[in-house]
C-alpha cells in the first residue's frame, strides 16, 4: 500500500505539478474539487496507473466515491492487484 | 425571408406543453411553455431593474437551466448578453467587465472571486437549486406577472450576443453576433443536418460559448427538438457521460475532437456502442480538426457516423457535412447562402484540390468586434464583404472543404482558441525569461497542447515557469510543458519561425 501511495504521490508531483507535502496532507480530499486534474490530465492518470500496476478499470469502478481520493484510490488498487494474485 | 421575432415566437406556441430541456442536475423538466413564461418574468424584472434596449446583461455561471431562461429574456427586451466562462483567470473575466459594463450581472453564489467594474445590479443565486429551495433563482421569480411581449424589443441586426474569442492580439476579443444571424444560419444549418423535433441532444458545452450556447441550445430549440442539460464535459462528469445519454434516452450528440478521444479513452464496456446502435440518430462534430484515424476509430466502436462542419465565431457555420449526401468528406459542403473561395498567397483563387487560404463571404457574418469600429483589421476585407479565417485548406472537385492547417498563430486545445501571445506577454514578465515561443503541438486527446519554449538569462526550474504562469492564466492556458532553447529559429528579417520550432520540437 506504501508503494502505491508513494507512487500516486510522485505522480501528481511530475504531472499535476502539485507539491509532494500539498498531496499528502490531502489524501481524502477530492482531487477534483481541488482542480489539480483537467480531463486529459485524468485519462493520462488512469493510464499510467493501469499500466504502473498491470491493471485495468471498469467504468463503474470510475464512479466510485473512493475513486476521487488518493486514499481511496490506494484501496482500490491495492484491492485489484490482491484479486490478481 | 424569415421573419425572426414571428419564427421565435411561433416556435414557443406551437411546442408550449413539450419538454425543452431536462435539468441532470435536478431531474426536472421544462417544457417550451415554462422556459417563455420563466423568461417573460425575467424579462420584466430586467425592465423594474432598468434594463433597456441595448444594454448588457453579464452572466457568470456555469450550466444551468437559468442560463437558458436569461438568454432568452434578454431577447424579449434587446439587452444584450455577455456571457463569462467561469474558468477564465478573473484579470481576463476583470478585463471583459470593464469593456462590456454591464448592467446587470448574474452570479452564482459559489463563485466567489470579486471585480472590481460597475455594475449596477448583481443577482447572486444557488443554480439548479428548485423553486423555493434557498437561494434559488425561481424565488426571485415568484409573484411577477409578465408584462413584456415575446420578443418584444428584440433587435434583430443589433448585437444579441458578445462571444470572447481568443485572437492573436493577446486579450480576448469580444464577438458581436446579431440574433437575426444566429437564427437564419441556424436554420440553414438544421435543415443541412436534417434535425427534426424527435431529436433529443446532451448538452455537456459551456453555455458561456457558441458551442454550449448556440449548437446546443439555441439550434435545437430552432429545430422544434430537445435538450438534456449536464455539466460542462470535466472530469467528473465524463464518466457519467453515456449513463446520462441512456437514462435520458439522447439520441443526438455535438462533440469536439478532445472529448470523442476522452470517451473512446475512458469507456470500457460495450454497452454506450449497444445504445447508439439502436438509438443515436445523430452525432455532429466541430470547433476543432478532427484527425482521420479519431474519426474511424469512434465510428467503428460506437456504430455511428460523424458529421463534420467548420465555422467560427466571427462567421457561425460555414460548411457541413450532411446526411443528405450519403457521404461525408473533410467538413462538407458550403451552406445556403455562403460563399467559400481558397486564394493563394497573391490572393488569386486556387483551382479545386490546390490549397490556400479559406475566405468566407456570408450573411451571417458578426456584426464586429466589441469596441472596435474600424473593420479593417486585417481579417475583414470590408471592399468584397470577405472575411479571412486564418485557416488553410482546398475544395475539391465535389464542391467539399478540407481543412488542412493554419496561417493564424492561434492553439486550439480541447476545442477552444488560446492566444499563444497572452501566454507569452505573461512568460516575459518572469525576470530570467529572456524571449519565449509559445506553440501548439499534436496531442492526441485535446489536438494540440501547449508548449513555451523560452531562453532564459539565468537557470530555473521549469516548475518555477508554470508557477509562475498559474498566477496570471486561466489553467487552460498554462503551458503543458516548458523547453528551454539557446536560440530560437528566426528568418531573414529576425521574425521567429514558429513552424520550424515545432519541427524541432516534433523531432525531440
Amino acid at each position: 500500500m506504501e508503494i502505491i501511495k508513494k507512487w500516486l504521490l510522485d505522480w501528481f508531483k511530475k504531472n499535476a505539478l502539485i507539491d509532494e507535502k500539498i498531496v499528502e496532507a490531502s489524501l481524502n480530499e477530492d482531487y477534483f474539487e481541488k482542480g489539480w486534474l483537467d480531463s486529459f490530465k485524468f485519462i493520462t492518470f488512469i493510464l499510467d496507473i493501469e499500466q504502473e500496476f498491470g491493471i485495468r478499470f471498469a467504468n463503474d469502478e470510475f464512479q466510485n466515491k473512493e475513486f476521487s481520493t488518493i486514499a481511496g484510490l490506494c484501496n482500490i488498487i491495492a484491492s485489484r492487484k490482491n484479486e490478481k494474485k | 425571408m424569415i421573419n425572426v421575432k414571428e419564427h421565435l415566437e411561433n416556435i414557443f406556441s406551437k411546442n408550449s406543453s413539450k419538454v425543452f430541456v431536462t435539468s441532470v442536475f435536478s431531474g426536472v423538466e421544462y417544457t417550451y411553455d415554462d422556459i417563455q413564461l420563466d423568461s417573460l418574468r425575467l424579462a420584466t424584472r430586467l425592465r423594474l431593474l432598468g434594463v433597456k434596449n441595448g444594454d448588457v446583461v453579464a452572466i457568470y455561471l456555469s450550466n444551468c437551466v437559468e442560463y437558458i431562461i436569461i438568454y432568452f429574456a434578454c431577447m424579449h427586451v434587446g439587452a444584450t448578453v455577455v456571457p463569462l466562462n467561469y474558468r477564465l483567470h478573473p484579470t481576463e473575466i476583470q478585463f471583459i467587465l470593464e469593456g462590456a459594463m454591464p448592467h446587470v450581472l448574474f452570479r452564482a453564489r459559489n463563485f466567489t472571486q470579486e471585480f472590481d467594474c460597475c455594475v449596477k445590479h448583481t443577482i447572486t443565486f444557488v443554480p439548479n437549486a428548485k423553486d423555493g429551495e434557498e437561494y434559488s433563482f425561481f424565488n426571485w421569480l415568484q409573484g411577477i406577472e409578465p408584462m413584456v411581449s415575446p420578443f418584444e424589443d428584440l433587435g434583430v441586426e443589433d448585437a444579441f450576443v458578445v462571444m470572447y474569442t481568443s485572437g492573436t492580439t493577446g486579450m480576448p476579443k469580444g464577438v458581436e453576433i446579431t440574433c437575426g444571424a444566429l437564427v437564419k444560419n441556424g436554420m440553414v444549418f438544421k435543415d443541412a443536418v436534417e434535425l427534426s423535433p424527435d431529436f433529443k441532444f446532451y448538452n455537456i458545452l459551456d453555455l458561456a460559448y457558441l458551442g454550449g450556447f448556440y449548437n446546443l441550445m439555441l439550434i435545437p430549440f430552432l429545430s422544434q427538438a430537445s435538450i438534456v442539460l449536464g455539466e460542462t464535459f470535466d472530469p467528473r462528469s465524463m464518466v457519467y457521460f453515456w449513463d446520462h445519454v441512456k437514462n435520458h434516452g439522447v439520441n443526438a450528440l455535438w462533440l469536439v475532437p478532445s472529448i470523442l478521444s476522452i470517451l473512446l479513452a475512458i469507456d470500457r464496456s460495450d454497452a454506450a456502442a449497444d445504445y447508439c446502435k439502436k438509438f443515436m440518430k445523430r452525432i455532429l462534430v466541430g470547433t476543432a480538426p478532427l484527425a482521420s484515424t479519431l474519426k474511424e476509430k469512434f465510428e467503428k466502436r460506437y456504430n455511428v457516423v460523424l458529421y463534420e462542419n467548420y465555422g467560427l465565431s466571427e462567421t457561425l457555420f460555414i460548411t457541413t457535412n450532411s446526411p443528405k449526401d450519403g457521404k461525408c468528406k473533410g467538413v462538407g459542403r458550403v451552406l445556403q447562402g455562403c460563399e467559400v473561395v481558397v486564394v493563394d498567397v497573391y490572393g488569386a483563387e486556387c483551382a479545386p484540390g490546390r490549397e490556400g487560404e479559406i475566405i468566407v463571404k456570408t450573411p451571417y457574418r458578426m456584426k464586429g468586434y466589441l469596441g472596435i469600429h474600424d473593420c479593417s483589421l486585417g481579417n475583414i476585407d470590408q471592399g468584397q464583404d470577405r472575411f479571412q479565417t486564418g485557416d488553410w485548406g482546398y475544395i475539391d472537385e465535389d464542391g467539399y472543404l478540407f481543412i488542412t492547417g493554419r496561417t493564424k498563430d492561434i492553439i486550439i486545445r480541447g476545442g477552444i482558441n488560446i492566444s499563444p501571445k497572452q501566454i507569452e506577454d505573461v512568460l516575459l514578465k518572469h525576470p530570467v525569461v529572456e524571449e519565449v515561443a509559445v506553440v501548439g503541438m499534436p496531442n492526441d486527446f485535446l489536438g494540440e497542447e501547449i508548449i513555451a519554449c523560452i531562453r532564459v538569462r539565468s537557470v530555473v526550474a521549469p516548475q518555477e515557469i508554470i508557477r509562475h504562469c498559474q498566477q496570471y492564466l486561466a489553467a487552460f492556458k498554462v503551458p503543458a510543458k516548458v523547453v528551454f532553447v539557446e536560440q530560437m529559429p528566426r528568418s531573414v528579417t529576425g521574425k521567429i519561425q514558429k513552424g520550424n520550432l515545432k519541427k524541432l520540437l516534433a523531432e525531440g
